[in-house]
């Protein structure tokens, strides 16, 4: 309560009295928590705010179609390893860094830009404009049955080779008359590469390298398509090129599957006994270390102003922005399951003392250290360059020559890239 | 008179086999429907299981799913309506005038894809100011209705009995009173089935509520994928939730159909 004075008195929170501004978002649990918060935020500024909300592929259409017709669009969510620089250049992203350090409008003691984690902060930047302020930070850890790697005093893996030694020695074998799967990924084409990038990393390949060519060919490059392959045609579930996320936490929730290596949110599915067989059976790790290292991405969604929009609707934007990711608000959503954005949150005695997983807490927190923000391509057309590299996936999963299709798809993004 | 039986043998057996995968599918969604979200991970899946209701009740609960429902009966039934108004006219024009140009480029507007209409469309109702509104919605799925009823419509009325108009023009009708004291009657069971399909089409259509509804004029597609969430899909609340959309098209194409079978079997150059 003291904080909300401060806060009031800092700056004037009712500059923009009776604008209205309107919002897409994306049906992300993060806009579940926030949503029925919105009166608070109104009665707060006087600012009318129209929240609308779509699951993430028609969001994205809705975005793209809205922002390209001028529609009256003021801010909006974005994964800005997804969409950054193609928004950019279009000009739908406003600079924000100008009203972060505007005394008028923002609290800047309060809001405290330092609190928020440097990776994804870095990952809603472009060419040194900051164009979004991050609601969540995620990374992908391995979550394995911890009571099955008990039971059998298997190692949990910390380089590559024990992850495929864990994987073989639990593949087909019989647990509680159950035949158990040695580990679960994403496998469908160009859904799997943002899971698949941690490998790429870790075994020393890059999408790109530093002439900004295709690098996806390269020999460290290969070995790490060849292990993903390998891992999901050998130790993996049965038709791994139709996994997307939602089939492989599903075989990991039945429990059928010794390990699962995906995004960190999803401990809020392993952890739910309305959706899952594994509650209480899953410890958490980051990515085991390759050749390269121990190398995995970091992303978060983020939230962003629309640079078509008025200045007025800018700002009181902003001041939307401001309030949704402020400490009280990030921590309200963490504490609903968001993986936080904001250091402070991770320390808060109301998270530490409920924390049920540790270990998630300190795989994620590590991951987030040493995350790296550019999970995609560094391309323009990031969807179309997704579906070249997801091929390379889907031939290493069936076995075929994977030197040859890194090979071809490496020269055919040299051809179709944007930038 | 052995082999008429097992002719009508080999017509069931290939009925039932053309019926079970349709018939699969729908069970299939119903059962989702019914399952707990533990059970529909399930590896085999199950297929004896206790029942639940809760999805069923979570959907009119957590949603506003009877709004939707409305929007778009309302959307679908008007859609239908001015289609077949307009529709039916055209269709007896372009078949009585072998006016076949002309249906060559209603079925243009009916083959290109509907994305391409999609942002001129936006632009333009957004000017209008008629973005979230059921006039939009309502005009927009004409593009599917419309083409649709008079391409089936046309050979409706091609098979109306041309001496049975000209009967009726000695007599001193003129050609609007043929259309609609001859043709018309005469081809009620093709209006059905073409309203029904119609009235199908729009029902489903997804891609224009998505971009030109809003809150106030959300359409039942749309709103089942609310169930779908960053990090989570709701397949029990899927599977009720469209359980409960097939419903009214089920019911109402089930009450069309004793019409149809009606409208065959009253054919008027019978008796």
């Amino acid at each position: 309560m003291f904080t909300t004075i401060v806060a009031l008195a800092d700056i004037n929170w009712r500059q923009f009295e009776g604008v209205e501004i309107r919002l897409l978002m994306n049906k992300h649990p993060f806009t579940t928590f926030i949503e029925p918060k919105l009166p608070e935020f109104e009665g707060k500024t006087g600012i009318k705010v129209t929240m609308e909300v779509y699951p993430e592929d028609q969001f994205r259409d809705k975005r793209l179609i809205e922002l390209n017709a001028g529609g009256k669009v003021d801010g909006y969510m974005i994964m800005p390893g997804q969409a950054k620089l193609h928004y950019w250049k279009a000009g739908w992203l406003a600079p924000l860094e100008g009203y972060m350090t505007d005394p008028d409008l923002t609290d800047i003691k309060e809001w405290d830009l330092g609190d928020f984690f440097a990776g994804p902060m870095k990952g809603a930047r472009i060419e040194g404009h900051q164009i979004g302020v991050v609601i969540n930070a995620e990374a992908s850890l391995l979550s394995y049955r911890k009571d099955l790697f008990e039971r059998f005093n298997v190692k949990v893996p910390e380089t590559m080779e024990e992850l495929e030694e864990a994987a073989k020695f639990f593949h087909k074998k019989v647990v509680d008359e159950k035949e158990m799967i040695g580990i679960t990924l994403r496998g469908k084409d160009a859904a799997a590469t943002s899971q698949f990038v941690d490998f790429l990393y870790s075994f020393g390949g890059s999408w790109t390298d530093e002439k900004g060519n295709a690098n996806i060919a390269s020999a460290e490059s290969v070995e790490a398509f060849k292990f993903y392959g390998k891992l999901l045609r050998e130790y993996g579930p049965k038709g791994a090129t139709m996994y997307h996320w939602a089939e492989s936490t599903s075989t990991f929730m039945d429990g059928t599957a010794a390990m699962i290596f995906d995004a960190n949110v999803f401990k809020s599915l392993y952890e739910n006994p309305k959706e899952s067989k594994v509650v209480g059976k899953v410890g958490y790790t980051t990515i085991p270390a390759g050749p390269g290292g121990k190398l995995p991405h970091v992303s978060n969604w983020s939230l962003a102003v629309s640079g078509a929009a008025t200045p007025e609707c800018q700002k009181a934007t902003w001041l939307f922005i401001q309030w949704a990711t402020s400490k009280e608000n990030v921590l309200g959503s963490f504490l609903s399951g968001v993986p936080a954005g904001r250091e402070s949150s991770w320390n808060d005695p109301a998270f530490v003392s409920t924390d049920k997983t540790p270990d998630w807490t300190k795989g994620s927190l590590d991951s987030f250290a040493i995350g790296q923000p550019q999970w995609n391509p560094p391309v323009l057309n990031v969807s179309e360059i997704r579906d070249i590299v997801g091929q390379v996936i889907v031939d290493s999963i069936e076995g075929k020559d994977v030197a040859n299709s890194a090979k071809a798809a490496a020269e055919l993004m040299n051809k179709k890239m944007e930038k | 008179m052995n082999k008429t039986k097992i002719y009508k043998i080999l017509f069931y057996i290939g009925m039932i086999i053309l019926i079970i995968p349709p018939i699969f599918v729908f069970a299939w969604m119903i059962m989702i429907g019914l399952k707990t979200g533990v059970q529909n991970i399930e590896y085999p899946p199950l297929f004896i299981f206790r029942p639940t209701l809760e999805n069923f009740k979570a959907v009119f609960q957590q949603h506003n799913f009877l709004k939707y429902l409305t929007n778009s009966f309302i959307i679908a039934t008007f859609a239908t309506l001015i289609s077949l108004f307009i529709g039916l006219p055209a269709a007896y024009s372009i078949a009585r005038y072998k006016q076949r140009n002309l249906s060559l480029g209603i079925l243009v507007a009916r083959m290109t894809p509907f994305v391409s209409y999609l942002l001129p469309w936006y632009i333009i109702f957004r000017k209008l100011n008629l973005i979230d509104t059921f006039t939009a919605l309502i005009t927009t799925h004409l593009i599917i209705t419309l083409p649709m009823i008079i391409w089936l419509m046309i050979a409706f009325f091609e098979g109306v009995p041309i001496e049975l108009e000209e009967a009726a023009l000695i007599d001193g009708c003129v050609r609007s009173e043929t259309f609609l004291r001859i043709a018309i009657p005469l081809s009620k069971n093709g209006i059905i089935t073409s309203a029904i399909i119609s009235f199908i089409f729009s029902w489903n259509q997804f891609l224009f509520s998505l971009i030109l509804s809003g809150p106030k004029t959300r359409t039942v597609p749309v709103a089942v994928y609310n169930f779908m969430s960053y990090g989570k899909i709701d397949w029990a609340g899927i599977g009720a939730a469209a359980t409960i959309i097939v419903f009214p098209v089920l019911v109402f194409a089930f009450f069309a159909k004793n019409k149809i079978v009606e409208g065959l079997t009253k054919g008027a150059l019978k008796g």
